[in-house]
């Protein structure tokens, strides 16, 4: 790229979507951050279940590992699984297959038809069970990385083998830009994906360029960015006063070079980060919401509540326009997250606990707000679990052959279940879906059509815009 | 006679020849040969040999079918010498002795079939009677007379000879019918519907064929049907030369990046007064072809400002700043620009954008695990070596051989051995497949802007790049690995030694270490579980860029480098260490005799003990459990601990984890294995993946473990006693040692000793007896130490009932197991002394030394003009080349050409010396200019060349994120310009004065403050990112860095200049370089001013809270306060951060 060009198409103030930085990277590559038809929302909420989330014992019933609970799969009549030719997707993170879990572990938890639609769903899942006739299921989901950098994968639609990529987040970013000023457009809540899985690169612009990347928030007023106050002991008048002398400098000087855009973006990030010292600590101010989210959200019960408060500030985030809001769910919690190689009843029961009623809460207050129709929830883990078991201790392995999604609002039918798996839950099989169909149909409800969105001399390949999943848009 | 019983000796040994065995006895020379020719060698010929080698094919010009035709042989002389097998090139292909293999993409003949045909050729290669020609349909030469031209124009420049698109090649029958990676049938002879060529011709296959053309004309495609329907005769050899245009672009030949670079002649300028050297002649041409004009030279402060940042990134002091001003002298720059081409900052700045391009890190992957998955520790050796190499202006050539093979070209000298961090960097643990693809793409793209990845699951899409010669380049580092060397006065790989690379022999996956593979393959689309093990790959390099000149020479390595603990410094530490722990050993058993003697008197008090328990309770629920609940319950709670250590109860944590023991240490914090992890005294740190806790924190869990006192006073007593006893044990075992050390190092002298000293069979001998005297002492002390664990494991009170049962279970299990392996070692004997270090092979493969050669050679096309590329770009803020990692055949020319291969020239003729580029870059005129100004925007320039592709001014840059954090230090005067040594904390990046190349930087380990102003993503940066986000706003405005540095910057002015007039202007020459405009001198007084009535009423405003303290609070005195705010309003001024 050429110099104009490169300074223009690296200018961007991502994390606020500015204006300005929006009408100069139109200006480069010719993305003008509209829709490229009408969109059904305005705006996504990924939940991610890190580790990986058992699909046998979420959204999958497979009554068969109980009829065979004990047996090794090829005792079973369906011992073919093992020979199918979607095997040979999955590229061994370390070279070596995984050791197999041949016998089969029976249903850690019960099903029940939920909902006027009666889609099972498990006894861990109840309170969106509850929710279950506002949701797309799909239970066809597949991967090709059979270690946790799958997380990356899920995020990114390559291997981590094949190099970094953009996140979904951060395509979304690039495409539309803004609703706010003031708040970062993409932003990722809760754990982060640890290093060895990828880290950053599940939530980076990559070439795309850091103005793209995904902005970690806590859930801390006071220190919810890296530094978002000054030092202790500043005034803020006094902070005010030194921001008017800057910027009357920086004009000046602009006044010297006025064909110097880089110096007019900083006059302008200057005063959008002036405005976000305020703004993003006030995203974490829940006072004002009421007994009503405190009960939705279960924030008054220690094991809901944190999950509560990141649901909750998703839903803050997606009423001040911000458009795509990550939350990662997992990392921080004293259990190993979703990865439930061990005892599955015991960690994913008490996983599944954190969550269920929080997820359940955002959906309802989406929906009492009006926020559900324009708002796209997603729900989804980077591959699913063994139908066996996983040596002598009840836990279940990795298994990127076959896992569950799902999705609602924002456009999505309701109550449907869409693609299935074998009959233990091996492998997809049929309305098979790679992770980059559901990133085709996040991008399809917001009006973007993925073989648009491209930046001159990077090579998109075919598995990268996915197809978006036509039987579960209303 | 010599030959007949040559004929009994061999034949007797081959099993696949039983009749020739039996009858051998009776047969003459000829006889035999003939035989043999009829049984073994003509049928070997006809199977394998003919369908190329035949009737009208004759590939090469060879006809194997008649002994006449073997003996004049083809274009590359005969086939056969009668008599001499080992001469003869057809014994040297078949058994893979030179290049091109035969029989062509297949497994190698068996070792036994080519010792068939040797001894037929060495019986002087008799035959009966000619092969027969291969079976071809009478009108087959018509049927493939219609096809041929099709195949030689539209396929086979993609499907034959190098290029092999989709593993299928149509260049011979056999080879068409061995079909593609992904369709073992891609025709079926005499089955045209069913053939899937047929299928992509009629574009009822995706992709259809030819690749992205239109459909070949019908009749065409029925010429096909009827050529596969008469079972596909070939009947005479393709002609690659008939090949399209497609072909030459392919192949690239014409590409300008592929031709050796020319000195061109440098351009007669219209405007010579203008050009101060050849670069500026070269712009000036195409100033006036494009018809701008130059802009004038920047003003000196500008200039100088530029220069300095530009070569040391570092702004120029007042006092520099103002000498250059007064210096009339016409050298005055020149000279300036010498001197900090001098300065060892030159090598930090640069060094620095090198690290970019090499992709440095320092080890990464399971830090908080402590274990390395990427990289090694202690990388800053390189780093180091970076920095140096190019302080001395150490030919570029050079730094790229020691980087690829320091090892190979001074295997005994670390100083250059430590370059190879740049192929250490690349280790990745779980995966050698995935490791050896950094490593390949790293030299390719950083060295030759070759986009070689691409070629990895198939040929290149572009670039002439064939997915062979992606492995071939490979088969160059497949032999090598990497280990830590030690280096003087430390032993402890974890915390000191030399990362560095060296060639292993093959090995399985070893718990350590990924395997390391003794051949290289073809990976079919990529897929390493899919390698194509017909035909391992010699290492070789890409066509395009020119054949190696020298062959691959293995080197002979000093013992130094084979057997490091063969190195006096090694020996001299061994032995060291061993007295030192005779020492600790001595010291340990005084200490515990104390230990005892206050036990003994304790007994008679036990409930002081009691209370004791109850304060270290009572401080563990107000003190421990708050900070633990924050920072370490989330990896040391109750599901699943890390190293099952929990913190959770006040027994759990003195119970320690069962993986690495005891965590504190009752009495002594600074003992403590917790507090040194959580200090960052030992690895790994903690917590893992989050800020280091907070000092106070630390010292409130120190104090705490200091006031602990041994629970029980009766088992306190016991335990002393216990302590004594194995403290006198170890005594023994260490004292023993010590003579066993001097043993094994006289032994290994000896041993190594050149020429070989007579005295190493008794001094080895000797060795093994100090040796098992120690080893005795030894296990008797790990037999009472595992007697004492198991004794302890049962008498020590559980926290609950589930302790009871399960953490004492496995106590006991862990000490039993102890104890019968201390007593298995009191029974072993001892044949040999165990040296002292480990032994690694005494050859290096010279692989790599060959490559570096190859890529250093004049002759390669890119080496140089990629390198030029990269100082170019860090010096104008654009490249040359605008893809600086990619110059393949899709990369748009430089505006530039000529001035790019004269500048590349000039490189290699001044040895590759990096600073000669600098000096003739930075003097040129062309640098010199004006940036933009009020007089460009509405210049005519600004119409024709907006975007100054032609360089009729200078770019303004950003400052990259180290620049700006050194020159925020820089002008505050608290720079700590130390050099070198281990890579600092990230989270020390606020309070450190160090240069920021210092601190750790990986892909998840960084200086947020650096992070957030785009430093380099250690992944891969050719070029950095200049993005401007409010981030940056914030993080120079709020970050503890900034406060602090404005502070003491405006005390530092303020005690030279009282009044407010002279503290700005000289505020504004410290930080931007230049004196206040009268306008900004009255914003700045009237900013003095009026802060300072606004913080006489400091009561009515409000604070901020943030919880982030800084190292100097505001000044108390408004007056100073209010010159505070100035200086921090100029550090984050626009310009502070651009370079004009």
């Amino acid at each position: 790229m050429n110099n104009r060009r490169a300074f223009l198409s690296r200018t961007g103030m991502g994390v606020a979507g500015m204006a300005l930085g929006a009408m100069f990277h139109r200006d480069a590559l010719g993305a003008d951050g509209k829709p490229h038809f009408a969109p059904k929302a305005k705006s996504v909420i990924w939940l991610f279940m890190q580790g990986g989330a058992s699909h046998l014992e979420t959204f999958d019933p497979k009554p068969a590992l109980n009829k065979y609970g004990g047996m090794t799969i090829d005792e079973t009549p369906y011992a073919d699984v093992l020979n199918s030719k979607y095997k040979k997707n999955t590229v061994l993170f370390t070279g070596r297959e995984r050791r197999s879990s041949p016998r089969i572990l029976p249903l850690q938890t019960g099903y029940r038809k939920r909902g006027q639609s009666g889609i099972e769903v498990s006894d861990w899942f109840s309170h969106v069970g509850d929710c279950i006739d506002d949701i797309s299921v799909i239970r066809s989901m597949w991967t090709t990385d059979n270690n946790h950098a799958a997380q990356t994968q899920f995020h990114t639609g390559r291997h981590i083998f094949e190099g970094n990529f953009p996140s979904l987040g951060s395509w979304i970013h690039y495409g539309l830009g803004s609703l706010n000023d003031n708040l970062p457009q993409f932003v990722v809540l809760g754990g982060r994906i640890m290093p060895h899985d990828g880290g950053p690169a599940g939530y980076s612009g990559d070439y795309l360029g850091p103005q793209h990347n995904g902005i970690l928030l806590d859930v801390n007023p006071q220190n919810p960015l890296p530094f978002a106050a000054p030092v202790d002991g500043v005034f803020k008048e006094e902070q005010e006063a030194e921001f008017r002398l800057l910027q009357k400098f920086n004009r000046m000087e602009a006044a010297q070079h006025p064909d110097d855009a880089a110096l007019q973006a900083r006059i302008k990030s200057y005063e959008l980060a002036f405005r976000m010292q305020t703004s993003v600590p006030e995203l974490f101010k829940f006072a004002g919401e009421g007994t009503n989210a405190r009960k939705l959200y279960g924030l008054d019960n220690n094991v809901t509540r944190p999950f509560g408060e990141i649901c909750l500030t998703a839903r803050r985030l997606v009423e001040r326009g911000v458009r795509f809001v990550e939350l990662i769910h997992g990392y921080s919690t004293d259990t190993l997250g979703w990865d439930a190689h061990f005892d599955i009843k015991k960690l994913h029961g008490r996983t599944c606990s954190e969550v269920d009623q929080p997820i359940a809460g955002l959906l309802r207050d989406l929906k009492q707000r009006g926020l559900l129709d324009e708002t796209l929830v997603v729900w989804g883990t980077e591959f699913g679990r063994t139908p066996g078991v996983e040596g002598s201790t009840l836990g279940r392995d990795h298994h990127p052959t076959a896992f569950s999604c799902w999705m609602a609002g924002g456009g999505i039918k309701s109550g449907v279940v869409h693609g299935a798996t074998d009959e233990l839950g091996y492998h997809a099989v049929e309305n098979r879906h790679y992770v980059t169909d559901l990133h085709a149909t996040v991008l399809n409800q917001l009006g973007l059509d993925p073989r648009r969105l491209s930046v001159p001399g990077r090579q998109r390949i075919e598995i990268d815009y996915g197809h978006k999943i036509a039987e579960i848009i209303a | 006679m010599g030959t007949h019983f040559a004929v009994c000796l061999i034949a007797a040994g081959l099993s696949t020849t039983p009749q020739l065995n039996a009858q051998s006895g009776a047969l003459s020379a000829e006889q035999a040969g003939r035989k043999l020719y009829a049984e073994q060698v003509r049928p070997l010929l006809e199977k394998q040999c003919q369908s190329c080698h035949a009737g009208t094919m004759r590939q090469g010009g060879l006809d194997v079918t008649t002994r006449a035709g073997l003996l004049q042989g083809g274009g590359s002389g005969a086939a056969v010498v009668p008599g001499r097998a080992q001469d003869s090139l057809l014994l040297k292909l078949i058994s893979h002795q030179e290049q091109p293999h035969m029989p062509p993409r297949a497994a190698k003949l068996p070792a036994e079939v080519a010792a068939l045909v040797a001894l037929w050729i060495d019986l002087g290669a008799p035959d009966d009677q000619p092969v027969a020609a291969a079976a071809v349909p009478a009108d087959g030469d018509l049927l493939f007379e219609k096809v041929r031209p099709v195949l030689e124009t539209k396929c086979l420049a993609c499907h034959g000879g190098k290029f092999k698109q989709a593993g299928l090649d149509v260049s011979t029958r056999d080879s068409l019918l061995r079909g593609s990676d992904a369709n073992k049938q891609v025709v079926a002879p005499g089955n045209a519907a069913a053939s899937l060529l047929v299928k992509k011709l009629r574009h009822e296959h995706e992709p259809g064929m030819p690749y992205q053309s239109a459909k070949l004309p019908e009749e065409t495609i029925a010429a096909f049907v009827a050529w596969v329907s008469a079972k596909v005769p070939y009947t005479s050899a393709l002609r690659p030369a008939g090949a399209t245009e497609q072909k030459a672009f392919l192949h690239g030949s014409t590409h300008w990046a592929y031709q050796p670079p020319k000195r061109p002649a440098v351009p007669r300028a219209s405007r010579n007064a203008w050009a101060r050297n050849p670069i500026d002649r070269f712009i000036a041409a195409g100033h006036s072809r494009q018809k701008l004009e130059a802009m004038p030279e920047a003003d000196k402060p500008t200039l100088l400002r530029r220069v300095y940042l530009d070569l040391i990134g570092l702004p120029p002091t007042p006092e520099q700043l103002a000498a250059f001003v007064k210096d009339a002298s016409p050298k005055a720059y020149e000279t300036a620009v010498d001197d900090l081409l001098a300065s060892s900052a030159y090598g930090e700045r640069w060094g620095r954008h090198w690290m970019d391009v090499w992709r440095y890190s320092d080890w990464y992957g399971l830090r908080s695990f402590g274990i390395m998955q990427n990289g090694q520790r202690h990388m800053w050796h390189w780093r180091d070596w970076i920095i140096e190499s190019l302080n001395t202006d150490k030919g570029y050539d050079r730094m790229i051989q020691e980087m690829l093979a320091g090892d190979e070209i001074a295997p005994g000298d670390a100083n250059v051995v430590r370059a190879t961090g740049f192929l250490v960097r690349n280790y990745f643990r779980p995966n050698r497949n995935a490791w050896l693809k950094e490593t390949v793409e790293s030299v390719t793209s950083g060295f030759l802007a070759t986009t070689m990845k691409c070629a990895r699951c198939h040929d290149h899409k572009f670039d002439p790049l064939a997915q062979d010669e992606y492995y071939r380049l490979r088969a160059f580092f497949e032999p090598h690995d990497v280990r830590t060397d030690p280096l003087p006065g430390q032993l402890d790989p974890f915390k000191g030694g030399l990362p560095r690379v060296f060639d292993s022999l093959p090995r399985d996956i070893d718990g350590t270490g990924p395997a390391i593979y003794a051949e290289t393959y073809r990976l079919v689309g990529g897929d390493e579980k899919n390698p194509d093990k017909t035909a391992p790959l010699a290492p070789g390099v890409p066509e395009i860029l020119g054949q190696m000149e020298e062959p691959i020479q293995p080197v002979t390595l000093p013992v130094a480098s084979y057997y490091p603990s063969s190195q006096l410094h090694v020996q001299r530490d061994l032995v060291e260490q061993a007295q030192q722990e005779v020492v600790q050993a001595r010291a340990g058993l005084a200490e515990a005799r104390a230990a005892l003697a206050a036990a003994e008197k304790r007994v008679p008090d036990p409930r002081q003990q009691a209370a004791a328990l109850r304060a270290a309770k009572d401080g563990y629920e107000k003190d421990l459990k708050p900070i633990f609940d924050k920072h370490c319950v989330a990896c040391h709670g109750d599901y699943y601990p890390r190293s099952e250590f929990r913190v959770i109860s006040v027994e759990l944590l003195l119970e320690g984890g069962a993986k690495d023991g005891p965590a504190v240490i009752p009495g002594h914090s600074a003992r403590s294995p917790l507090i040194q992890r959580l200090r960052g005294e030992t690895e790994p740190r903690m917590p893992g993946e989050a800020a280091p806790l907070r000092k106070e924190e630390i010292e409130r869990i120190a104090n705490w473990i200091d006031r602990l006192s041994p629970t029980e006073p009766k088992l306190a007593l016991q335990r002393a006693q216990e302590a004594v006893a194995l403290a006198e044990k170890k005594v023994a075992w260490y004292t023993a040692n010590l003579p066993a050390m001097e043993a094994r190092v006289a032994a290994d002298r000896a041993k190594f000793a050149e020429p070989a000293d007579a005295k190493a069979a008794d001094l080895a001998q000797a060795a093994k007896d100090a040796e098992r005297t120690a080893e005795l002492a030894k296990a008797e002390m790990n037999l009472l130490d595992a007697q004492q664990q198991l004794a302890d494991a049962f008498r020590t009170p559980a926290a609950n009932e589930h302790e009871a049962t399960q953490v004492r279970e496995k106590r006991v299990k862990l000490a039993t197991r102890q104890v019968s392996a201390a007593q298995a070692a009191l029974g072993k004997a001892k044949t040999e002394y165990t040296p002292t270090g480990k032994l690694y092979p005494k050859t290096s493969t010279g692989r790599r030394t060959a490559l570096a050669r190859w890529i250093t050679r004049p002759g390669n096309p890119l080496t140089a003009r990629v390198a030029v590329n990269h100082i170019w770009l860090r010096h104008f803020g654009q490249p040359l080349v605008d893809a600086v990692d990619d110059f393949g055949v899709r990369t748009k020319p430089s505006a530039h050409p000529e001035l790019l291969d004269w500048l590349a020239v000039e490189f290699m003729e001044n040895n590759w010396s990096m600073k000669h580029l600098h000096r003739l870059m930075v003097t040129s005129n062309t640098y010199r200019m004006r940036s933009s100004s009020a007089a460009s925007a509405g210049h005519p320039n600004m119409a024709a060349d907006a975007e100054n592709r032609y360089l009729w001014r200078m770019n303004p840059r950003r400052m990259e994120a180290e620049t700006l954090r050194d020159s925020l230090l820089a002008v505050a005067g608290e720079l700590d310009r130390t050099q070198g040594g281990p890579e600092l904390d990230e989270y020390a990046g606020q309070a450190s004065r160090r240069r920021s190349l210092y601190f750790t930087h990986t892909p998840n380990e960084n200086v947020q403050l650096l992070k957030t102003f785009d430093q380099a993503d250690p992944a891969g940066c050719y070029r950095r990112f200049e993005s401007i986000v409010p981030q940056q706003a914030l993080a120079l405005s709020n970050s503890e860095l900034s406060f602090t540095q404005s502070r003491l910057l405006a005390r530092k002015i303020a005690s030279a200049a009282a009044d407010a007039r002279g503290f700005v202007a000289e505020a504004f020459t410290r930080i931007l370089g230049r004196a206040p405009s009268a306008e900004e001198q009255t914003e700045s007084m009237q900013f003095l001013h009026r802060q300072a009535e606004l913080l006489q009423g400091a009561a009515k405003l409000t604070l901020f809270q943030s919880g982030q303290a800084s190292e100097v609070a505001a000044a108390a005195d408004p007056a100073l306060r209010v010159r505070e705010n100035l200086v921090h309003v100029l550090i984050n001024r626009s310009e502070f951060v651009t370079i004009r």
